[in-house]
């Protein structure tokens, strides 16, 4: 299987379709001799990964390219074995270490510890460090972050580490200060609309212009989700017909659909039919916040302003209930009937200012 | 829990002076009723124990010979000799004949029949089947496990001692080996034995069927129910005769049935499944009644009060052997010595609380009729599950006392001002025996079909989020967990604004099923998606949100040429949502645990009760029609509630569960 | 690092002393003097090829008089100095302000190159400092008998120094057993805390320690260090872009010097360093993207404002910074009266607080920015 995404992946700095200025930046970065620990970060569908990937290329030609998968085990002190696949070449290994949950700190020292001891085996490369790729740093525990900071401090002879987040607000400033931070902006429309045309052309596809916005548009600035509407489109609706809709997934209509009701009709009965779906998505692992994020954009869309500015409240209220919880359908079930309830009261309101 | 810090206390005082008696004087007065009780506790456990009191017994092994002579419990002595003398409901009992009936006679049948027998204790699964075999001509094989003797009190006279004896000698086999063994050998043995009555004739071969009853399965089994399933299976492709498993339940073990016999395998081994339900009050006192009737006759003892044949039928809870138990005991006590009495038995009965409390309640009784003590024997008081979310979620106010009018709100708060609760939920709540956390999540997924109007949802869902996020804490949660709970249920409570006052009438009155919660369900089927997905697609590197999130469901739109079969169905199963627009949940997530009524109810004043008891009555109606029809339940609710009154046979039904 | 560094050149040299104590007093100093590199740190780096010294280290204060600003602390602490004695100390104020500089820069005169290594114990990882750790390692080094000379025959006070970095982060079990050792050990060694705020630091030990307070660097200063720098280095820069860098350190002159370096990293030897780079870098959100963030709240349309946020997300700042940053803004806003200002930034501490425990960025900023909205267009 291979994506386009995937496929059409750059793999040298000197090959990103966008921010060109810090590609520049990072070679240099790179034969500068000197390199720091990095925090790449940005919004999903950005290309962080791509960027990181390229620069390890940089740093160390096509060998980086091999990846193999392996399973590590780690021992916690209270004697729990954790298990953790991590993709790793010569130079370098990676791993997201939030797969542990609260066990993160372990693998965290261990893993950076096993790399920092092995010395690099080939001894003729101008590196004489690895590189440990962690992904999804924001999600860490705090208590993992402080032992992260130490091991870069203590392992900064024989490794670097690159951290990947989304964001940097979750990431303590003890770690932010002892790292360069590489922000990687969502590429505009224009350069998603560029890179789609340059895909569909590499592809042998006609891709209309107004197609290629109409997508990227769509995707809100993200690259990834831009390249997979276009495959999707390009094997459902091959020729690109502009006039037709963009195929999405399946979740996000039903999604929709969840939404849809809630507007129409308030009601307790209403609200265990909407349990009903959210478990259905829950199954399906779409994470809540996502489930909320998208209940909010569709809900939104029947208010009017003063109203909007209520529900954005209560959804971010909910949300941060939702990530300190055990139990996320609580949330977003009061999260639905709060809507309900100013809802209602709105359309009440609304009848009663008619007469 | 009042009741058993007094009952406690009561004990205490006696025990204490009884212990110093007993060690300073060997010979004081009370030993003739050591000897009664440790020879009661004997049979009742149906277990020799070697207490020193036993053992000193032995001298005086000649009275004590005497003793059991005339000390027979009454629930061997009474045990139904005749259908109609079964305190079961006709059609469980007509339902178990049929099958034995169509099962039994068939030879050429390829495969053989498995019936799961489940009931509380007490509800009469053993004794209907040996009676119906009886009555049948078939002849009973019995598994027990050898470890245990139990069995060896329930052998019938049909027992194959000769089976069993070869069972023995394979003692230092494992019991699964055993139970293996046991299954294979009757089969074998049965086989023998068709093949001979075929030879003969066709004419006997009704009367020489066997039928195999599995009463005690292997503890091992429960660790591993796979080896339990491929012996069942295995035994259903070869064996013979009918194979009739006897499980009891109780508040915890429906889990382990569920574990041996999951709906699948039930479903691919044809195994029937009857529930007996505990029987029921009504039923219990007049059995009771017979039974004191026959030995007032015998002159064998004073005839006990209405009173107390009423409360033992009621503490009961449905347990005849139990209730039978606890009439002869409480019969025996005007004769008896009570205070060593209950010293002997509290040493080894784990229901020590209750005979303390009977002793009291006997002494009560005499000054007073009313009976607010908790009762002789009586089971276990643990309110199960079903009724604990039923009492929180049918709440009960009771009138506020005018006498204090500090009480009041002021006009603006008005709107908060509820009457005070009958029942502390935190007093509910404690009784069950799920941890709140668990309880917490059965209330969520039923509350909702409780309140009508959106106003109160928002409350009640917003009490239900702070609830949740007061757990959010884990270095705090043991602690957190029952006010997260207390948060949870007071605040449905008073979020229900139908229900205010004492004598709010309930706009939504009726009984609605109760569900389990499907909150575990959800959030481990989650886990288990992640973490195949992970595993499927663990060479894309991809963070697992936008795995979920936006690579799979596009490759369930772009059907790329995928090469594991695994990651193709995976695939699709994630892509598709089910889109019901008429919602129903369900059936097997409804909530019916088919647990025993102790509700404190019975025991508190009844007559103020008395309007909730359309309710629970016409709850457990629900999961007793269940069972017989299922399409007419929500139909019947209505009636069933309305006979209760007139028709016994309804109650029976009603109050089985 | 340097902690590393620094456990690994204790070792040896205490070795050698050992073998120097058995052999007779004169091979000791010939060895020590051979044995022991001066500037260790860059010794030891300079096996294989050369590495740049992270330029913290580099243009760190090498005495009590070059460390910039902190006058008053400094006039104390040289007194004691040419007494050849110090009490024990706690450093206390912001980041960056020359606590561990200064600390180092004494013990350094007080002991010389040599010996400084011998008699100094510097602990700086937060989570490194269980109870264990203070009653193993503090109590073991704070045994060893010190000398009053120096090997090169200059007297020395007779103590050693344990410095504490970072105090307020030990808890305060491990803070109260190292109150028992300081009693104990109170003739031989001397205890420097250095941390951020000394209101957790426990009243039993602020009571056994002179305290000094650090103040915040001033711009001069801080700019004239950075230019200094600068044309050491030789790096091209013009004077917004250092002023860029005194605005994203907060006053604090690691996290200045720290971003300079990141920049001429990034620069490679011949770029010019430009002020969008050093805000771009230190994730510093331009003056002008948050004047439009501010102007569209004033539009009373709940869509301008919803793209404006999602831009915010798209660009990947992060929305700590942009809570950061809107503060100093919304403080000196003229057109919110101070009651609205209130409310908004009460709405601040929760959003900040909800970000801290995770949750999204995108609704609390669009809660944050929907309640300053509402403050402009129909509050007050």
């Amino acid at each position: 299987m291979s994506l386009w995404v995937d496929k059409y992946r750059p793999t040298s700095l000197s090959k990103l379709d966008y921010h060109k200025d810090q590609a520049a930046h990072l070679k240099r970065l790179v034969e500068g001799g000197d390199f720091p620990h990095l925090l790449v970060y940005g919004p999903s569908g950005a290309g962080k990964k791509t960027r990181i990937m390229c620069t390890l290329r940089e740093l160390y030609g096509a060998g980086v390219e091999k990846l193999r998968i392996e399973h590590s085990q780690f021992t916690t002190p209270s004697n729990k074995k954790l298990e953790i696949s991590t993709i790793s070449s010569n130079y370098h290994i990676e791993v997201n270490p939030s797969d542990v949950g609260h066990n993160d700190r372990v693998v965290i020292q261990e893993l950076i510890k096993n790399v920092a001891q092995v010395n690099q085996l080939d001894s003729t490369q101008q590196k004489n460090f690895k590189i440990v790729v962690l992904t999804e740093v924001d999600r860490l525990t705090k208590d993992a972050q402080h032992a992260l900071r130490r091991t870069m401090e203590k392992y900064m002879a024989t490794c670097r580490i690159i951290l990947c987040c989304n964001s940097t607000s979750k990431v303590i400033p003890a770690i932010r200060s002892r790292c360069l931070g590489i922000r990687v902006a969502a590429p505009t429309i224009a350069e998603i609309t560029q890179v789609l045309t340059m895909v569909c052309k590499k592809e042998g596809l006609t891709l209309p212009n107004e197609m290629a916005v109409k997508i990227a548009e769509k995707s809100g600035r993200n690259l990834r989700r831009a390249l997979l509407m276009c495959e999707a489109c390009r094997v459902q609706q091959y020729p690109f017909n502009v006039d037709k809709e963009i195929s999405e997934p399946d979740w996000e209509i039903f999604l929709r659909e969840t939404a849809t009701m809630i507007a129409q009709q308030q009601s307790p009965k209403r609200l265990l039919e909407v349990r009903a779906r959210l478990y259905e998505l829950l199954t399906h692992c779409i994470p809540p916040d996502v489930i909320m994020k998208g209940l909010l954009k569709e809900l939104l869309s029947v208010c009017d302003g003063q109203l909007k500015a209520e529900v954005v409240q209560n959804a971010a209220y909910y949300e941060h209930r939702l990530q300190q919880g055990q139990k996320s359908i609580y949330h977003l079930e009061a999260f639905v009937a709060k809507f309900m309830a100013i809802y209602k009261r709105f359309l009440e309101e609304g009848i009663a200012d008619l007469f | 829990m009042s009741w058993v810090t007094s009952s406690f206390g009561n004990f205490g005082d006696i025990t204490a002076p009884e212990k110093h008696k007993s060690s300073s004087n060997p010979q004081c007065p009370s030993k003739s009723e050591f000897q009664r009780a440790s020879a009661k506790d004997v049979l009742s456990r149906k277990r020799p124990r070697e207490t020193p009191h036993t053992s000193r017994n032995q001298s005086q092994s000649k009275s004590f010979q005497n003793f059991l002579l005339q000390a027979e419990l009454w629930s061997e002595k009474y045990k139904p000799t005749s259908r109609a003398e079964l305190a079961i409901h006709k059609k469980k009992v007509e339902e178990v004949a049929d099958w034995l009936l169509q099962n039994a006679s068939k030879n050429g049948k390829k495969k053989a029949a498995i019936l799961l027998i489940t009931g509380p204790a007490g509800a009469g699964k053993s004794v209907c089947l040996h009676l119906l075999c009886k009555e049948l001509g078939l002849s009973v094989q019995e598994w027990s496990n050898n470890s245990e003797l139990a069995a060896d009190q329930y052998i019938t006279e049909d027992f194959n001692r000769s089976e069993r004896s070869t069972v023995d000698t394979y003692s230092s086999q494992s019991q699964s080996a055993l139970f293996h063994n046991f299954l294979l050998r009757a089969n074998k043995y049965q086989k023998l034995d068709i093949m001979t009555s075929s030879v003969d004739s066709n004419q006997n071969s009704g009367q020489l069927n066997t039928v195999i009853v599995v009463k005690d399965i292997p503890n091992n089994f429960l660790r591993d129910p796979t080896q339990f399933h491929t012996i069942l299976s295995k035994y259903q492709s070869t064996g013979r005769s009918p194979l009739v498993i006897i499980m009891t339940e109780s508040n915890n073990s429906s889990s382990n049935i569920q574990k041996l016999f999951p709906k699948d395998l039930q479903h691919q081994l044809c195994i029937t499944n009857i529930s007996f339900n505990p029987v029921a009050p009504t039923i219990l006192s007049k059995v009771l009644t017979k039974v004191i009737n026959k030995e007032v006759l015998q002159g064998l003892i004073k005839q006990p009060s209405a009173s107390v044949i009423e409360t033992i039928a009621m503490s009961s809870a449905g347990d005849m052997r139990s209730a039978l138990n606890a009439l002869q005991f409480a019969c025996k006590l005007d004769t008896s010595d009570l205070a060593s009495f209950c010293c002997s038995t509290s040493t080894s009965k784990k229901k020590s609380s209750s005979t303390g409390t009977k002793f009291k309640s006997k002494t009560s009784k005499q000054t007073d009729d009313k009976l607010n003590v908790l009762v002789i024997g009586a089971k276990d008081k643990s309110v199960f599950l079903f009724h604990t979310i039923g009492k929180v979620l049918y709440f009960k106010r009771t009138e506020a006392n005018p006498s204090e009018p500090n009480l009041r709100l002021p006009s603006h708060l008005k709107i908060h001002e509820r009457d005070p609760l009958s029942l502390h939920p935190e007093e509910i709540v404690s009784h069950t025996h799920v941890s709140a956390d668990y309880f917490n999540s059965f209330l969520h997924e039923n509350y909702v079909d409780f309140l009508t109007t959106v106003e109160d949802l928002e409350r009640a869902t917003q009490y239900f989020s702070d609830a949740d996020y007061l757990s959010a804490l884990w270095t705090a949660k043991e602690e957190l967990q029952d006010y997260s709970l207390s948060i949870a249920i007071r605040g449905y409570i008073h979020s229900n604004t139908d229900f205010c006052h004492h004598d709010s009438i309930r706009k939504n009155q009726g009984w609605k099923p109760l569900h389990k919660s499907h909150w575990f369900h959800v959030s481990k089927q989650t886990c288990d998606n992640l973490a195949s997905a992970r595993h499927l697609f663990r060479g894309y590197h991809w963070e697992p949100e936008v795995l979920c999130t936006e690579i799979i469901p596009y490759i369930g739109l772009t059907n790329p040429t995928l090469h594991d079969p695994g990651q193709i169905r995976f695939v699709q199963e994630m892509t598709q949502f089910i889109r019901s627009n008429s919602f129903s949940r369900p059936r097997q997530e409804r909530l019916n645990e088919n647990d025993v009524i102790t509700e404190e109810d019975h025991f508190e004043e009844s007559d103020a009760l008395e309007s909730q008891f359309p309710v629970l009555g016409s709850k457990t109606g629900v999961d007793g029609a269940s069972l017989e029809d299922e399409d007419t339940v929500s139909s019947s609710q209505a009636s069933v509630q309305k006979q209760q009154q007139d028709e016994e046979e309804l109650i029976i039904e009603e109050f089985e569960d | 690092m340097s902690m590393q560094l620094l456990v690994y050149v204790i070792q040896p040299v205490r070795a050698s002393a050992m073998q120097a104590f058995l052999k007779g007093g004169s091979a000791a100093s010939s060895k020590n003097k051979t044995d022991s590199p001066v500037p260790s740190s860059s010794s030891k780096k300079k096996d294989g090829k050369a590495r740049i010294i992270p330029w913290i280290e580099k243009y760190r204060p090498k005495t009590v008089e070059d460390v910039a600003f902190q006058d008053e602390v400094i006039a104390v602490l040289k007194k004691s100095l040419e007494g050849s004695d110090l009490p024990n100390l706690l450093f206390y104020g912001p980041p960056g302000t020359g606590k561990t500089s200064t600390i180092l820069a004494a013990s350094r005169q007080l002991f010389g190159p040599e010996l400084y290594k011998d008699r100094v114990l510097e602990l700086n990882a937060s989570d490194e400092r269980g109870i264990n750790v203070i009653r193993e390692k503090v109590k073991k080094f704070a045994q060893l008998t010190a000398g009053g000379t120096r090997p090169d025959g200059k007297p020395c006070p007779p103590f050693k120094i344990i410095i504490l970095d970072e105090a307020d982060s030990m808890t305060k079990d491990a803070q109260s057993a190292l109150r028992r050792t300081m009693e104990r050990e109170s003739k031989t060694t001397r205890f420097c805390l250095i941390c951020n705020y000394v209101s957790r630091i426990i009243e039993p030990i602020t009571s056994r320690c002179a305290k000094f307070r650090f103040k915040m660097l001033a711009e001069d200063i801080l700019i004239s260090r950075l230019q200094m720098i600068c044309k050491e280095e030789g790096i091209a820069i013009d004077d917004s872009a250092i002023d860029a860098v005194f605005k994203t350190s907060d006053g604090d002159m690691r996290k200045a010097i720290m971003t300079l370096q990141s920049a001429s990293r990034l620069c490679g030897k011949d770029g010019a360093i430009t002020k969008d780079m050093i805000f771009d870098i230190s994730g510093v959100i331009s003056e002008d993207y948050l004047d439009k963030l501010i102007n569209k709240c004033r539009s009373d349309s709940y869509e301008e404002l919803d793209v404006a946020v999602q831009d915010i997300i798209h660009e990947g700042y992060a929305a700590s910074q942009v809570l950061n940053q809107l503060h100093d803004k919304i403080i000196t806003l003229d057109s919110l009266s101070d009651k609205q200002k209130s409310v908004v930034c009460e709405k601040m501490g929760e959003v900040d607080k909800c970000l801290m425990d995770g949750a999204d960025e995108y609704l609390q900023l669009m809660a944050l920015f929907s309640t300053i909205m509402s403050q402009m267009c129909h509050g007050g």
